[in-house]
């Protein structure tokens, strides 16, 4: 694949794909041209354009350890703290682009965590995962593809393991070995950017059992290989994307754009395969990628909160409530959410450190802390956004009534907010607030990067409780 | 002043009106522009730099940070973080950190100062 650079070379490299992408039954020929995944591909071609612009550049690009090529973040592997910090710092700028998921952040974390888990493998059990690894990784940043973060699994009837499950494709899984490869089967759900990525990096979706070896897998798989399907998710208000304009809301779209990836008999050759039967260490590849992805959040959901927290505040102003105390209290009250869960992602990434392969990784248990609080933070702060501008957030007219030659007079009378402030501006502001702070938006807070329960558990892992007891006692005097 | 050729007049956008002589390629001074990452600027850093290129006129080449090859150089800083100083040694070059969209006053006097001193 020919380096890709700019938007143009992104947008050509996704009609030049040719995969097979599914949306609402019929087959997209060209996703690029798709009025329903073209506001994601948008989203995503900000992470290739930002790092040609010199007042991102810093933020945007990094030093390959590898190669000592200027590389795009997005395929980096964290070399220290900085890396760490800078790695947030850019997700909440580009963000401020957007308004939206940019979806490249799962690939990226997908890197680091087999980065890291290959070479501990490769320890163990003196394979050569790692090498392979990083002749994959040299692919990928010389050639800016970008890779779809593949870890959740369908996973069928819940209180049974991957094994127990009445179809086996149920979880991602080798169907076969051959001298040359493996062929797996399954599929993988909620794939953030699946339709317009390049590659998936495939992982297991949690620990696994002996019985389980053929679950315990990591391999890279170009997305236009022959036996993949992906098929589209549709989100809360999908046809408006199909319509545009102002009752779009955002022109990039509601969060990522997901997709279920079906695998179907897809040969991947021995150079793509990371992981393959090393179950034992299944849970540490998905411990390690939860906690880089939970990282994220407080970047990526700290910049969308601040454009919510922008749009909600000029909601105020256009329709005069601007002044009002309360307004003020619920828009501090806002933006001190917003920077709480942001400092979080800063605070695990500055108390990161370095794992035996050299790559660096954020305070898990910290990391954790910050995506809990987005999956209740971001609620807060769109149901005050809801309060701050109104019902009407829920019951504005079509764009095409504002534009209709009957009633649009009505609409710019009966919508007019404050002197000056023309009604299509108003409209637009509360569309905007009405795409970001509903549905799918909501729900991809609450599950993004694990569910509110797993990092429950992983408080009761890292929660230290057992010291704590200890300290509350030695300091009553409780032997 | 170098080889100057003639002397045009160009409005500061303060309501001053000063000479600026037309400077030859060879003595235009050149200053880097090195930007912070811009994770939460508190404004618009490039069109703070687009108004000190507007205001100075011909008599700078502005470079990237990358070019090495600058005289001084500006640090535009989104916040009161700078993290475009990170990594920098302040006595290797002259140069002049910015955080604020206020301070673009500071710029032009410096880019003033600069000149003078430079050119003896």
């Amino acid at each position: 694949m020919k380096r890709i650079v700019t938007k143009e070379d992104y947008i050509q490299s996704l009609k030049d794909l040719h995969h097979v992408v599914y949306y609402n039954g019929k087959r997209v020929e060209d996703v690029t041209e798709h009025p329903g995944l073209r506001p994601h591909i948008d989203s995503a071609a900000l992470t290739y354009e930002l790092p040609l612009r010199p007042e991102h550049e810093d933020l945007m690009t990094a030093t390959s350890h590898l190669t000592g090529r200027k590389i795009n973040r997005f395929t980096h592997i964290h070399q220290s703290v900085d890396d760490l910090i800078k790695k947030v710092q850019m997700l909440r700028l580009i963000a401020h682009e957007t308004g939206s998921c940019f979806q490249r952040c799962v690939g990226f974390d997908a890197l680091n965590a087999v980065y890291m888990t290959t070479y501990d493998i490769d320890q163990k059990y003196k394979t050569d995962y790692f090498e392979r690894f990083k002749k994959y990784l040299i692919y990928v940043q010389d050639s800016n593809v970008m890779v779809v973060g593949g870890m959740t699994d369908p996973k069928g009837d819940r209180s049974l393991s991957p094994s127990k499950q009445a179809d086996p494709d149920l979880f991602t899984h080798v169907a076969e070995r051959r001298s040359d490869g493996i062929v797996i089967r399954g599929a993988k759900a909620h794939m953030t950017g699946g339709i317009n990525s390049h590659e998936i990096l495939i992982m297991p979706t949690q620990a696994m059992r002996e019985e389980e070896k053929d679950y315990a897998l990591s391999c890279a798989v170009p997305l236009n290989a022959p036996g993949v399907v992906l098929i589209f998710g549709r989100q809360t208000n999908e046809e408006r994307k199909l319509e545009g304009g102002i009752d779009a809301g955002n022109p990039f779209g509601a969060v990522g754009g997901e997709a279920l990836i079906i695998f179907d008999n897809v040969f991947v050759p021995w150079e793509r395969v990371f992981v393959c039967g090393e179950y034992d260490m299944a849970g540490l590849l998905v411990e390690r990628f939860a906690t880089l992805h939970r990282q994220n959040y407080g970047g990526c959901k700290g910049g969308v909160s601040d454009i919510l927290i922008g749009a909600t505040a000029l909601a105020a102003e256009y329709q005069g409530t601007a002044n009002a105390s309360h307004i003020k209290e619920k828009l501090a009250e806002m933006i001190h959410l917003a920077e709480t869960i942001y400092s979080g992602s800063v605070a695990c990434s500055a108390m990161g450190y370095k794992t035996p392969s050299g790559a660096y990784y954020p305070d898990p248990l910290l990391a954790n802390t910050t995506k809990h609080n987005v999956t209740r933070h971001i609620y807060e702060i769109s149901r005050l956004a809801h309060d701050i501008a109104g019902g009407i957030v829920a019951t504005m007219p079509f764009q095409g009534d504002l534009e209709s030659s009957e009633v649009g007079r009505y609409v710019k009378k009966y919508l007019a907010g404050a002197k000056g402030i023309p009604v299509e501006d108003r409209i637009k502001i509360l569309r905007l607030i009405e795409n970001m702070s509903g549905g799918t938006a909501l729900v991809e807070s609450m599950h993004g990067a694990g569910s509110p329960q797993t990092q429950k558990v992983m408080y009761g892992r890292l929660g230290n409780l057992e010291q704590k007891k200890r300290w509350a006692k030695r300091i009553v005097g409780i032997e | 002043m170098g080889n100057a050729s003639f002397v045009i007049f160009l409005s500061r956008g303060d309501g001053s009106n000063l000479p600026i002589p037309f400077i030859e390629e060879m003595d235009k001074k050149r200053i880097g522009i090195k930007y912070c990452g811009g994770c939460n600027p508190t404004y618009e850093r490039v069109e703070l730099v687009k108004k000190v290129q507007f205001l100075t006129g011909e008599r700078f080449h502005f470079l990237h940070f990358d070019q090495k090859d600058f005289e001084g150089l500006l640090l535009i800083q989104g916040c009161e973080r700078a993290c475009a100083m990170e990594n920098l040694n302040p006595k290797e070059i002259p140069h002049l950190s910015i955080t604020k969209e206020s301070e673009l006053k500071k710029i032009i006097n410096w880019l003033d100062r600069f000149v003078e001193k430079t050119d003896g």
